[in-house]
């Protein structure tokens, strides 16, 4: 992991693909299904402390990041295995 | 007199203003459509010829994602100047802010690489790391901000007594994670979410620029994201 960021972009350091990107490779989920997977991921790993109002709160953003974040719309990109130049940032 | 602004400023502004209309529309969908949409829209305005106006190619982010930040940090600014919104939309505007930091501080990281060349485990792992460190970073502001407002009554008034209780513990937990953080990061982390200062504030007292605090950040969150879920942090 880069110590000046927060995610993992260091080559050698990897883990197997999941398989969920599986099924998004073979055509069984969509690009949808698949995104809001990883979001209900990194929610199911939330404390239990957060309201539910708060809970809420934070799927929305995770939601307006994947659709709004420039850095995340290139690894979806990237996911997609559009290896086109995904949209001028 | 203001001096007109460069032909490259303008070309700028206009290449982005879809962009920048497209962003208002969507922090207007999440805050279910609780202000007007038009407020949102000159805000968005206001942030891209911000942003155009103080675009450095040298910093090595491309302008339509500097662009992005700048036009939701204004928007969000924009928000919370509004004499009253619903807590809700409150709620909202507080989660996005800090996963917003966390996004901006990265960007750099992510930009200095071609995504071309990631492969897919790489892209994976960085989509989870992602949406693990910006879902923390909303859940420390939320409960900051629910305890913050509250300050002073026996639980947050708009909390069920149950879930109060669990997010005083939970702040507490928080605070000793805090702790733990190098003296930098612990300062720009207690001064964003447990005193409510603005990233351009920490950064100007603190004598180093915005993107450095950004930087910070987002690795501090990194390291609270892995020992507030539950793994383990790293060295």
């Amino acid at each position: 992991m880069p110590a000046s960021g927060s995610s993992a972009l260091a080559p050698g350091a990897s883990r197997p693909t999941s398989p969920e990107l599986a099924k998004l490779r073979r055509g069984d989920w969509t690009l949808e299904e698949y995104l809001d997977d990883r979001v209900n991921r990194a929610l199911a790993k939330l404390p239990r402390w957060l309201s539910s109002e708060q809970r809420e709160a934070v799927r929305d953003t995770l939601r307006f990041q994947m659709a709004t974040d420039p850095a995340l719309e290139e690894i979806v990109a990237v996911l997609k295995q559009d290896r086109q130049a995904p949209t001028p940032r | 007199m203001t001096a007109p602004d460069s032909p490259e400023v303008l070309a700028r502004f206009n290449a982005e203003l879809a962009l920048a209309e497209s962003i208002a529309r969507q922090v207007w969908h999440t805050l279910g459509k609780a202000v007007e949409l038009d407020d949102l829209v000159s805000s968005a305005r206001e942030g891209l010829f911000d942003a155009a106006r103080r675009f450095d190619s040298a910093r090595g982010v491309p302008f339509r994602a500097y662009a992005n930040f700048r036009v939701k940090g204004a928007i969000m600014d924009g928000v919370r100047r509004m004499s009253t919104i619903p807590r809700r939309a409150h709620e909202r505007i507080v989660a996005m802010e800090a996963a917003l930091a966390v996004s901006e501080g990265d960007s750099q990281v992510l930009f200095a690489r071609p995504t071309q060349a990631l492969r897919d485990e790489e892209a994976e792992e960085y989509l989870d790391d992602q949406l693990g460190a910006m879902a923390t970073a909303a859940a420390i502001g939320l409960v900051n901000d629910a305890l913050r407002q509250d300050d002073g009554a026996e639980a947050p008034l708009h909390l069920n007594p149950e879930i109060a209780f669990l997010q005083a513990e939970a702040s507490q937990r928080i605070r000793l994670a805090i702790a733990e953080l190098s003296t930098a990061e612990r300062t720009v982390v207690e001064r964003y979410y447990l005193n409510a200062e603005q990233m351009d504030q920490i950064a100007r007292d603190m004598n180093v620029n915005k993107s450095w605090v950004s930087r910070l950040h987002a690795r501090a969150i990194s390291r609270l994201s892995k020992r507030l879920l539950g793994e383990a942090p790293e060295g």
